[in-house]
Parts: C-alpha cells; sequence; structure tokens
C-alpha cells in the first residue's frame, strides 16, 4: 500500500499569486516617485516615509495582538510570531503608509505621519472590520482628517531643490515648524488664486511645488506601467478617470493637459482610485467609478474654493461603492 | 514557494495550457497491463447483466456484460485476456463504487474480438460499448452536434493529439453518428492555435456535407458546451438544450473504429502528466487498467506521489486510492507530489485570507457571475440570494479559486452549495445568463 493520497476539490493548481504579493507590488510600483522626491524635496522625504511607515506597521502589530484571543504581554512576541492571523506581513499597513506619505507636503513637521498612519490603520482600516472590509481607502481618509485638522501644515509647500530648512520640522516647539523662508504654492492654487500658469515640462517631471508623491508625473507613469504589466491594477479605473477630466476642462473651456499634469491627479487615479478593497469589482462598475472619479475631481477643481479635489472624490466615490456593485453586478453584469 | 515573493514577471490569468513534454509528442501504447477492472455499470443505479463468472477465460474484445434497458443495450467488453478474477463492487474514479469485473493477464495481447458485422449503424455502436445519449438521440429531434474538442484543462493533450494524428477518424465518426441519428448539422470546435489539426480538419471535412469545423479563441470546460454553442452560432434563443447533442472527440475515433473496422471500445488515449511522473505522455491505455500501472508505467513513483487526479487540473476528480480503473470518459491523469505541508496537509504559507475585493475571480469568470459574492452567501447560508446572483449558471471551471490570491476554495464553496438537494427547486431568474 502506497502512502496515503490527498483529495481536495478542485481545481488542484493555484497561480501563487497571494494578497501580500500585491500588496508588494505597489511599493516596488512606488520606487520611482520615492526616488523622484527624493531628488526635488530632499533627504527629508525619507525621514517622512519612513516615520509614516513605521507608525502604520506599530499600529497595525499592536491592533494585531489585541485582536490576537487569549493575549498576555508575557509572550508578546511569541504571539506575533506564531499568531495564524498575523495581518502585519501581508504588505496592507505598508501599502497604507506609504501611500499616506505620498499625500503630505515635503516639509511636515515630523509628527503628522505619525499621528496620520496611525488614524488610518486603526479608525480607517481596522475599525471596519480589517483587510477587506474598509469603506475608505485608508491614506485618503487620513489625509482627509489631517487636512481638516491642521490646515495650515497641509498646505505649506517648498519649493522644488530647497533641500536644506528641513532641521526644525523636528523640533518638537511648534514655532519652528514654519517654512515661510522657501515656501511655494502648488500650479492648482497658482492657476485658481493667481491665473499664472506653469509650463509642461515641469508639471511633467515634477519642477513644481507639492506633495511628496505627485510632484513628478513621469514617475507615477513608470509606477503605473509597471502595475499595468503586472495586472494588479486593470485598465477599467484610471483611464475613464483622467479621460472624463480631460472631456470637462476641454468642455469648459481650460487647459486639459495642465489639469492631467498638474496635482494629485495622476497619483490618484493610477495609485489611489485603483485600491482593490475599495473598488467596485465589476468592469462596468469600474468604469462608472471612473467616470464618476472624473467628474467631482474636475467639478471641484473648475468650480470648488479648493484648488485640489482629487482626494475628495475619490473618497466620496468610495463611499458609492457598494451602490455601484449592486447596480452592475449581480444578474446580468459585463 | 512558488509566487510566494513578488515577481516582475507578469501572471496569467489562465494556467498554463500546455505541459511541454506531451505537446506534439507522438502518441505511445501500454496495452498489456496485468490486470484491469472493468465496470459494469457507469452510475450505481444503471441496470446490468454479467455474463462471465469468476475463473471464466475471456478473449479481449469478448462481451462480459450489458446495461441498459431495452431498445438500447450497451455492450460491456474485457479489454484484455484472461481470467474472471472476481466480480464485486469497486470504487471508480468518478467517485462511486460500482460493479466491476476483474480480469488477470494470461499475456496475450494480439487481436480482439470482433463486434458482429451485418446490422445498423446503431446497433452496431451499442455492440462495440460506446455510451452515447441514444434515447435521446434517438427520441428527439436533435438539430446539432457538438464536439468539443478543445482542451480547457491545464496540461491535457489528448483531444488535440487525436486530432493531429487522426483527423479523417474523427470527420468520419462524426458523419456516422449524424447519418445514424439523421442529425443535419454537426459542429466541431477546435482551439484557433491548432492550426495544422485545423487544416487538416477542414481538407477533410470539405466533401462532407454539414460538417464545420470552427476555429474558437479560447477553450471551453465541459460543463460550458451551451455558452460555446450560443457563442458559435451567434443565435441567443433559438436552440434550447434539449436539441443539442455532444460527444467527445475520443467517441468519435470510437465509433469510426466500430463502424470501420468493426472493433470495440476497449482501448482510449488519455494524457498522464504532473510532478508525480518522470516521462509525462499521451498514451493508449486498456479500458480498466489502474491508474497505478499506468502511473508506474509513465516513470511514477507510487511511494512518492502525494495527490492523483482523474482529469486536468482544474475540473478533475481527486482519488483516494490509485488501485481506480481508466474508464472510458477517463481524459487523462495528473500526479502530483506536494511539498512544504503540515500533517494536515495544510499549506503553512498559503493560508486562507479575508477577500479584498481584487476581483480576479469576476474578470476571469467564463459564465460572468460574481464568484467572491456567491461564495460569500453560501458561506453565510444565504442560498436564496446565492441563486438569484447566478450560484446555477456556475460550470464548475475552477478559475476563481485558482486566480484568488487570498487563496479562498470559491469552486469548492460554490460546489458545495449547488450539490445541496434543497436548492435544486429553485431556479435562476430570467436575467441570468
Amino acid at each position: 500500500m502506497a502512502n496515503p493520497l490527498i483529495v481536495t476539490a478542485p481545481p488542484y493548481l493555484r497561480t501563487g499569486e497571494t494578497t501580500h504579493c500585491l500588496m508588494f507590488d505597489v511599493g516596488i510600483a512606488s520606487l520611482p516617485i520615492v526616488l523622484a522626491s527624493l531628488y526635488f524635496s530632499g533627504p527629508y522625504v525619507i525621514l517622512v516615509l519612513f516615520l509614516s511607515l513605521f507608525s502604520a506597521l506599530a499600529t497595525e502589530g499592536i491592533i494585531q495582538v489585541i485582536k490576537t484571543p487569549g493575549f498576555k504581554l508575557r509572550p508578546f512576541f511569541y504571539n506575533i510570531a506564531t499568531n495564524e492571523n498575523m495581518t502585519l506581513a501581508d504588505g496592507s499597513a505598508l501599502v497604507t503608509g506609504l501611500l499616506l506619505a505620498f499625500n503630505l507636503p515635503p516639509r511636515i513637521p515630523f509628527w503628522v505621519p505619525i499621528v496620520g498612519s496611525a488614524l488610518a490603520i486603526s479608525i480607517g482600516k481596522h475599525l471596519f472590520g480589517g483587510l477587506g472590509h474598509n469603506i475608505f481607502n485608508p491614506a485618503l481618509f487620513a489625509r482627509a482628517f489631517l487636512v481638516a485638522a491642521w490646515p495650515a501644515h497641509m498646505t505649506s509647500w517648498v519649493a522644488p531643490f530647497e533641500w536644506g530648512q528641513w532641521i526644525h520640522q523636528l523640533s518638537i516647539h511648534p514655532r519652528s515648524w514654519s517654512i515661510d523662508a522657501v515656501s511655494t504654492a502648488t500650479p492648482l492654487a497658482l492657476m485658481k488664486q493667481q491665473g499664472v500658469s506653469t509650463s509642461w515640462l515641469d508639471l511633467f517631471l515634477g519642477n513644481i511645488g507639492g506633495c511628496i508623491g505627485e510632484v513628478s508625473v513621469l514617475a507615477v507613469l513608470i509606477g503605473a506601467a509597471y502595475l499595468l504589466y503586472k495586472g494588479t491594477i486593470t485598465w477599467h479605473i484610471p483611464f475613464p478617470y483622467l479621460g472624463t477630466v480631460v472631456l470637462l476642462t476641454v468642455l469648459f473651456g481650460k487647459d486639459p493637459v495642465f489639469h492631467l499634469f498638474s496635482g494629485g491627479l495622476m497619483l490618484g487615479a493610477f495609485f489611489m482610485a485603483t485600491d482593490i478593497v475599495t473598488s467596485p469589482i465589476t468592469k462596468r462598475g469600474r468604469i462608472l467609478f471612473g467616470a464618476g472619479c472624473g467628474v467631482l475631481t474636475a467639478l471641484i477643481r473648475l468650480f470648488g474654493s479648493l484648488p485640489e479635489g482629487v482626494s475628495y472624490s475619490i473618497l466620496l466615490m468610495n463611499a458609492c461603492t457598494p451602490l455601484i456593485d449592486r447596480y452592475t453586478g449581480g444578474r446580468s453584469k459585463k | 514557494m512558488d509566487g510566494f515573493w513578488p515577481t516582475f514577471i507578469r501572471r496569467p490569468q489562465t494556467p498554463p495550457r500546455y505541459a511541454e513534454k506531451t505537446a506534439g509528442q507522438p502518441m505511445t501504447s501500454f496495452l498489456s497491463p496485468r490486470v484491469v477492472t472493468v465496470p459494469l455499470q457507469e452510475t450505481p443505479q444503471d441496470v446490468f447483466q454479467c455474463l462471465v463468472k469468476a475463473k471464466d477465460e475471456v478473449a479481449a474484445g469478448q462481451k462480459i456484460g450489458e446495461r441498459g434497458a431495452p431498445p438500447f443495450v450497451l455492450s460491456v467488453h474485457a479489454s484484455i485476456s484472461g481470467t474472471v478474477r472476481e466480480i464485486d463492487t469497486l470504487p471508480c474514479p468518478h467517485g462511486n463504487n460500482l460493479t466491476s469485473v476483474v480480469i488477470e493477464s494470461d499475456g496475450n495481447t494480439n487481436g480482439c474480438v470482433k463486434v458482429a458485422s451485418g446490422r445498423g449503424n446503431i446497433e452496431t455502436l451499442l455492440d462495440a460499448g460506446i455510451s452515447l445519449d441514444y434515447e435521446k438521440w434517438s427520441g428527439e429531434k436533435i438539430e446539432v452536434l457538438l464536439v468539443n474538442a478543445t482542451e480547457f484543462d491545464p496540461y491535457m493533450t489528448v483531444s488535440h493529439q487525436i486530432l493531429r494524428e487522426k483527423p479523417d477518424h474523427v470527420v468520419k465518426g462524426l458523419k456516422t453518428l449524424m447519418d445514424s441519428f439523421s442529425i443535419p448539422r454537426g459542429h466541431l470546435c477546435v482551439e484557433r492555435d491548432q492550426v495544422s489539426s485545423i487544416k487538416a480538419l477542414k481538407e477533410s471535412a470539405q466533401a462532407v456535407p454539414g460538417v464545420n469545423v470552427h476555429p474558437v479563441p479560447k477553450a471551453y470546460p465541459p460543463a460550458a458546451e451551451p455558452l460555446l454553442l450560443r457563442n458559435l452560432l451567434k443565435q441567443r434563443e433559438a436552440l434550447v438544450p434539449n436539441r443539442v447533442g455532444t460527444v467527445d472527440v475520443c467517441q468519435l475515433v470510437a465509433v469510426s473504429d466500430a463502424v470501420m473496422q468493426r472493433l470495440p471500445f476497449i482501448e482510449r488515449p488519455i494524457t498522464v502528466v504532473g510532478s508525480g511522473v518522470s516521462s509525462p505522455q499521451n498514451i493508449r491505455v486498456r479500458i480498466g487498467t489502474t491508474f497505478g500501472e499506468v502511473l508506474t508505467h509513465c516513470g511514477g513513483d507510487l511511494e512518492r506521489i502525494t495527490q492523483i487526479v482523474m482529469g486536468g487540473g482544474l475540473t478533475g476528480i481527486s482519488q483516494h486510492s490509485s488501485s481506480v480503473p481508466v474508464t472510458q470518459k477517463t481524459t487523462g491523469i495528473l500526479a502530483m507530489i506536494a511539498f512544504m505541508m503540515t500533517e494536515g496537509h495544510h499549506s503553512k504559507i498559503y493560508e486562507r485570507g479575508d477577500c479584498v475585493r481584487c476581483a480576479k475571480c469576476v474578470d476571469c469568470c467564463p459564465v460572468s457571475i460574481q464568484p467572491n459574492l456567491i461564495a460569500a452567501y453560501c458561506e453565510k447560508r444565504r442560498f436564496e440570494e446565492a441563486v438569484q446572483n447566478g450560484l446555477f449558471v456556475c460550470v464548475d471551471c475552477g478559475l476563481c479559486s485558482y486566480v484568488c490570491p487570498a487563496r479562498i476554495p470559491l469552486s469548492h464553496m460554490i460546489k458545495t452549495a449547488k450539490s445541496r438537494g434543497d436548492l435544486r427547486t429553485m431556479t435562476s431568474p430570467p436575467g441570468v445568463v
């Protein structure tokens, strides 16, 4: 008699691709963005990224340990190492921390990424039930919170290639956090408030003021090409999104290329809106989702009082995702 | 550890279609097994009659039993010559126990008893033991005979090999069936990339009116044949499924052999692949050869093989023993050696996680349902909503489980829910495909 055979249900083959592969793909795709921001904004960006990632991973770990049944303090490391439901290694906290850091200005006081990532993981994700159950993109949720709570810090930008002036951001003294000496404004704010336009080349390469991840369209496009090639994201969300923005800006007589390249539109379309957890499941629903994001972004930019509307439009459409799934899915979807 | 670490290589959403080693290799033969187990029934409910008893001498091709009620009584043949050892209820690869005749070989592999000549085609087919849906095909008016010659399962190449080696036999068999049951049209679906087979088939089919060869872009699982026909004929409502007969390529060759050369259906080609066999190949074996003997012939070590599957890696049936026989419906054997497994055969690397709504299952579903949604409803025991979302539309192709990055056994959950008796009365709403 040979050894006992394994009897399982079909299929007997698997792709081998796991959830953390999808998450680490986003991490790999954001490498060019990190390098671009390092080039334009200096070494302080690394610190912001590190603090954001560390805070996200620490919050995830703490919540995981608390959620572990029968937790005692003594076998703390044993819990982390052996827990079957350990979600620290699945990479979702890493992606959230990374994307939140991309949404922060390059001269943010050191404590903002820490608070933001902790909020994103705890309230944005685990309060809704953990990975796969959150309604809103955690990074965007935290960004919205930070903008509402500390608008001055979240909207003070630094001119490109101003690598210095960052030591004050590490001080615990609130008066040293202002960056008036080298401050600038984003192209969208310049356009909205003073009617000043920026050249397309500067916008494309990233020679402008703006958040860490959104300045260089080129870097975002390189990362997006990797994600599209790997199949981690599909074209169904970003291209309708960008197409709708172009269509509406042309319709209202504005410069479509300026709106495409400025602000967080590229980052939002390829990295934020395509978040697998908070976007619709069906193909038709994803196209609707992208188009809805585009309409909201264009409306906020052209007619709202805010200069930038990508994060709010994606959050609003995230709220609509269950509705979209319901009306495009189920019976006769394609 | 495949895929555990991120790679820079794109992973396709469908499994690899061909095993490099079996595709295009000429077919080999293994016609001298030591012992065969020939099932007399096809399902445990079949009426059957055994014509031999233990210690009888039988010749290859000799009739040893018959099943079914008149007027369609199907013959069952001994597939090797030898001595009947026992007649018993034995496991069969489809997952049930059937009354089978165990024959020990006497070493003589030459020749076989031919089917009696001088009768009609249908009688010849019944005598040759080819299991077709005679009752339905003769009783109702069948309009279309569909041959799904595509190989949906990864690594299975037996249909392609038959088409490559015997295109004339396939067309001839199809023509014979169409004439015998007076079916006006026959559609033969071949994958588009089988260029040489399509060319040969089209040449053979030119002289035969009514036979159409269709290159189709992708493979369809056997259960999705209505979908295949709908895509093929570009019409939605015109053909009810009752008006369609389906037949498999291997049966067509058997039909052709039975009518032309009076040979009974006692051997068939199968694909033997997997990490457990050292020389994967397409091989002709006698009906009733045990899986263990076939695997040993192909260089498999039964001590090391941990999983044996009848059929391919996506839709096959996992076997609990290597002593089950090859039946007329076995297309192949997949033998695998698992590794990195714990005691209870659970992988420590790939554990089931939460659904992250990545929509890969929805994107790859051939019948456009939402496997993640249906599986979630089934798990919560909300079967009514599962049926409304198309539970019974599922064709059990297994692709959803294949692509799921969270390792959720979607197809298993859907299959389990489908087998519940109390759901049979619920029907899918008309909006579903």
